[in-house]
């Protein structure tokens, strides 16, 4: 089921940060590949240019050369298609989503930054896949601040668990993780979300310690 | 000339390292900010080549550290930034040159020579 973008999405800003943030980091990724892939380039043709002066290049070189760069296409091809998918994310503002391929969609566009700070991201699948329908934008926007809480908390393990409910009527997004600290501004930052999470007929509801963070983002696919 | 090369893309080094071979340097690639401190503790090299972005680590961080150990140790900055404040950040922060990705592998070898000129 398809709807036309309607009103119920955040700030302009903060839609413009979100996606300026992803694709940062993103560009930071393809810009790496790029890279390797050059460097690939450049070695192949200086071992044909040694190749000329009678310096043959053994066949193992250019096979292992070859498997190098379908590797790095591969990484790219991989970030592609997931930066396809972010992008037509914002296409409806509402359309069944399967929550399995949100989450992995915003793990593998944020690998970089998880990486960078040296903290290990989890997701944790049902058996069977759960759909909903929602806004697939702002479900991504909102993980995604949800995830940034961690990152600000110099948390080095975060984990998504993906549940379905008893009863079968809401689906739930639990993001967890031990925390060094608990940043100043978490709960002007939460009670933010839980309004933005509303607009897309969800729950947000969290609990905290000094040094553990749960926040349980509850989605109904009744939207009325 | 002896060259280390810290970054966190192992096939990038690894090639880098290879290319480097071919034109007559010595070169050894690391991974992280701690390999390349215990390299430079343990051995002599002429330049280092830091990328800028390491994984949970700021390359400005570990250059300031490399500098600690070996003072007129000069490092070239590889950068994915197009930003000309960024890479002039990395200047002031004591790097004598940047490079920026994708590498041209001769302007970096010239980098590379004009560092080591200048600090012997």
């Amino acid at each position: 089921m398809k709807e036309n973008l309607s009103d119920h999405r955040g700030g302009s800003r903060e839609n413009i940060v979100f996606f300026g943030r992803i694709m940062a980091n993103v560009s930071h990724e393809f810009n790496n590949i790029i890279t390797v892939i050059s460097e690939l380039a450049g070695l192949l043709k200086d071992l044909s240019l040694l190749a000329r002066k009678g310096r043959p290049i053994p066949n193992d070189k250019i096979e292992s050369l070859s498997d190098n760069i379908s590797k790095q296409v591969a990484r790219g091809k991989h970030l592609v298609s997931h930066m396809n998918h972010f992008s037509h994310s914002a296409d409806n503002a509402r359309e069944e989503v399967d929550l399995d391929q949100v989450v992995e969609n915003m793990q593998v566009l944020t690998d970089r930054l998880f990486k960078n700070r040296q903290t290990d991201l989890t997701v944790s699948n049902p058996s069977e896949g759960i759909s909903l329908s929602t806004d697939p934008f702002e479900l991504r926007r909102i993980l995604f601040a949800c995830l940034d809480q961690f990152l600000d908390a110099s948390s080095h393990e975060v984990s998504v668990v993906i549940k379905r409910p008893e009863n079968g009527e809401n689906s739930e997004l639990q993001v967890s993780g031990q925390v060094e600290t608990i940043p100043p501004d978490f709960l002007d930052k939460l009670n933010a979300l839980k309004e933005q999470a509303q607009a897309i007929n969800g729950q947000l509801l969290y609990e905290k310690n000094e040094t553990q963070i749960l926040i349980r983002l509850i989605l109904s696919s009744n939207r009325d | 000339m002896k060259v280390l090369i810290v970054d966190d893309e192992v096939d990038l080094s690894a090639t880098l390292v290879e290319r480097l071979e071919i034109r007559g340097f010595d070169a050894v690639a690391v991974e992280t900010g701690a390999q390349a401190l215990d390299q430079i503790r343990n051995n002599i090299f002429n330049v280092v080549v830091l990328d800028i972005k390491l994984k949970g680590e700021d390359g400005v961080d570990v250059m300031k550290q490399i500098k600690q150990v070996k003072k007129n140790l000069p490092v070239i900055l590889l950068t994915g930034h197009m930003s000309k404040e960024a890479n002039e950040e990395g200047l002031k922060a004591g790097a004598i040159d940047y490079v920026i990705k994708p590498i041209d592998i001769e302007d970096l070898i010239v980098k590379l020579r004009e560092a080591v000129a200048l600090y012997s």
